[in-house]
């Protein structure tokens, strides 16, 4: 009996332990700067989404890093590296995690903010209701429906829509103001969007990287946006964007274009139309950026420079007694 | 999340549990004498259900090139029949734990990653024996389907977060069983003691290799946008329209068993498997590798 035991526990766990090591392929877990770094670019090379759209020579990239990316690198040196390797991407849906920081592109940052929320507290909005996500009021003498709703990833309830699209039915207009609202959740969109929706409507296509040339994406794929099955807002509606309307919110903002009853004022959207996805370097730190691509319906992108305003309007941060862009908004809505 | 899939895998293990009680109590009815296991075996049903230990190792390509390893709860629950010359078993084992990456010991910064896994596994397997009298044991050759489902979690990856992937596998499957039953009287127990009751035992070893493997992983850039059809779009579908299925790769478990039966009320089983995957798919690859330690009831039903 126990000669049996042994040769079975034998084969069972030796035999187990060395056909692990046999068959599965080497731990890759490494902490040396240059492993890290070929990695990272490798992984880009293969999957990221605009290379050809922004004109990046990621070859003359590898180029230019390369020469510093040595084993003596610190860690603090080596983010610092990879991340300005990043950066040349120009996109914020572009970061690198690691345990001290965050690397951040920062499109915002060189442009104007075009929202200030004083400025609507103060001499717009008198009464505001919070309902769910969403911040609204009266304004223009109650003729105009005001609704502010700051993140996509703010979780949008039906029954907090259904209370806000009861509340202005009888007003002239519904301004929607997604300024510096830098995006979230892209479920989010059609729950939002299909309550201005008169009919189905093809909004955008997208697309995704599938292989290794820069050029390589899958057949477009369609979004669609149905009417809501309850209560609707029919009259014009204004979406309210700026620099700062950030990926979620871009992508809401290019889907806007779509539908005749609704309008886009302010400044040019950030972009940030790709769908961001993640991953892991040798040394654990973890990394995202872009895959796809959306499309307008003449299969253009225009999301990732940002979706431009059909009424562009300046904040003027001289008066900040008022807001030029919600003026604007309210003038279109009363004419 | 985790408290919540706990509870479930509890509750199955509980529902296995009443079942095994009240399957015992028809055994002690039926029992006249005292026949030996094998005996048991051959006239009824098996069933088992038990609880254990995982040890798991994964890696996805896709995300990481790290192994992750985890710890893990398991439960499982079997129905074993066993004829003169053949054996059929179907079983289902579901797994929960949290796993962490194999990160590099050397750095100037603690990186921690984690990971939550949940795992289950089917088999079917139908074997017809084999003697090979020199080998004073019974073999059983055969075949065996399995197929493991995983869901994983790692909220560091982002969009990437959800990993899921499903295996089916066509297996060629050998077992051999060796019997160490032994009377009262008969040899000695713990080595000194004179053994005062008949033991029935039981030791048995059977080894699976893949032979169809298929496996449905993540497309090339592991999530993208498929088409959306407004707030009606599924979630879930969403998450696996870039999935497919791939024809490849490699599977091969082992299980080694260590039966007791006691006065043939019921019958301990204590089960050492192992269970390795290698799933290339089509664009990046998956590892997995399973060490799981279970206590399980095995009993005998009409």
């Amino acid at each position: 009996m126990r000669i049996y035991l042994i040769i079975l526990l034998g084969i069972s766990l030796f035999g187990i332990a060395g056909c692990e090591k046999i068959l599965l392929e080497k731990d890759l877990a490494s902490s040396d700067p240059r492993d890290n770094f070929n990695y990272l670019w490798d992984q880009v090379d293969k999957k990221y989404s605009y290379f050809e759209l922004k004109n990046i020579d990621w070859n003359d990239v590898r180029m230019r890093y390369s020469d510093s990316i040595n084993s003596d690198l610190t860690e603090e040196e080596l983010f610092h590296f990879l991340a300005g390797m990043l950066n040349e991407l120009r996109d914020d849906h572009v970061n690198l995690f690691s345990p001290f920081n965050i690397s951040v592109y920062n499109v915002s940052i060189n442009y104007n903010k075009s929202y200030n929320a004083r400025t609507i507290d103060e001499n717009y909005l008198s009464e505001p209701r919070y309902t769910g996500a969403f911040k609204h009021g009266f304004i223009d003498s109650g003729r105009v429906a005001y609704v502010r709703y700051s993140s996509f990833i703010s979780e949008i309830k039906e029954q907090d829509l259904d209370i806000i699209i009861s509340r202005y039915s009888e007003t002239k207009g519904l301004i929607l103001d997604i300024r510096e609202n830098g995006g979230g959740s892209v479920f989010n969109i059609p729950l939002l969007l299909e309550r201005f929706a008169p009919s189905r409507t093809l909004a955008a296509y997208s697309i995704t990287r599938n292989g290794e040339n820069h050029n390589d994406f899958t057949e477009p794929a369609p979004f669609y946006i149905n009417p809501h099955d309850g209560d609707v807002y029919s009259k014009p509606v204004i979406v309210l964007c700026d620099r700062g309307s950030y990926s979620a919110s871009t992508f809401f903002s290019l889907l806007t274009k779509a539908f005749d009853n609704i309008s886009l004022v302010g400044d040019t959207t950030g972009g940030g139309g790709g769908l961001p996805n993640g991953g892991q370097l040798p040394n654990g730190w973890t990394y995202r950026f872009s895959v796809t691509q959306i499309l307008d319906l003449n299969y253009k992108n225009f999301a990732e420079s940002g979706v431009p305003p059909d009424i562009a309007v300046a904040f003027n941060w001289n008066d900040l007694e008022h807001d030029e862009i919600l003026d604007r908004a309210i003038l279109e809505l009363n004419q | 999340m985790n408290l919540r899939i706990a509870s479930v895998l509890f509750a199955a293990f509980l529902f296995g549990c009443k079942i095994s009680s009240a399957a015992l109590q028809r055994y002690e009815s039926d029992s006249t004498g005292m026949p030996g296991f094998r005996d048991y075996s051959l006239m009824y049903s098996n069933y088992y259900s038990g609880i254990g230990y995982a040890n798991v190792t994964h890696r996805d390509f896709a995300t990481s090139p790290l192994f992750y390893d985890a710890s893990a709860v398991s439960v499982n629950m079997g129905w074993p029949r066993v004829k003169e010359k053949s054996r059929r078993e179907i079983g289902i084992e579901a797994l929960a734990g949290i796993s962490s990456a194999r990160v590099p010991m050397k750095t100037e910064y603690i990186v921690i990653s984690s990971s939550g896994i949940y795992s289950g596994n089917v088999h079917f397997d139908y074997l017809r024996k084999r003697n090979f009298p020199k080998l004073k044991s019974e073999t059983w050759f055969g075949l065996s389907l399995q197929s493991r489902f995983n869901f994983r979690i790692n909220s560091d990856l982002g969009n990437n977060g959800s990993g899921i992937e499903a295996l089916a596998n066509l297996m060629a499957s050998g077992r051999i069983e060796k019997d160490f039953s032994k009377k009262a009287g008969e040899g000695k127990a713990f080595l000194f003691f004179k053994r005062k009751k008949d033991v029935y035992r039981m030791l048995c070893f059977q080894i699976n290799a893949g032979f169809l493997n298929f496996n449905y992983r993540p497309g090339y850039a592991y999530s993208g946008f498929s088409e959306f059809n407004g707030s009606q779009t599924n979630g879930l579908q969403f998450l696996l329209a870039n999935h497919s299925w791939s024809l490849n790769g490699f599977r091969i478990n082992t299980k080694l068993e260590w039966i007791l039966n006691k006065k043939n009320k019921y019958s301990d089983r204590w089960v050492y498997s192992w269970d390795l995957i290698h799933a290339p798919g089509k664009y990046e690859r998956f590892q997995m590798v399973v060490h799981t330690f279970t206590y399980s009831m095995l009993l005998f039903r009409k």
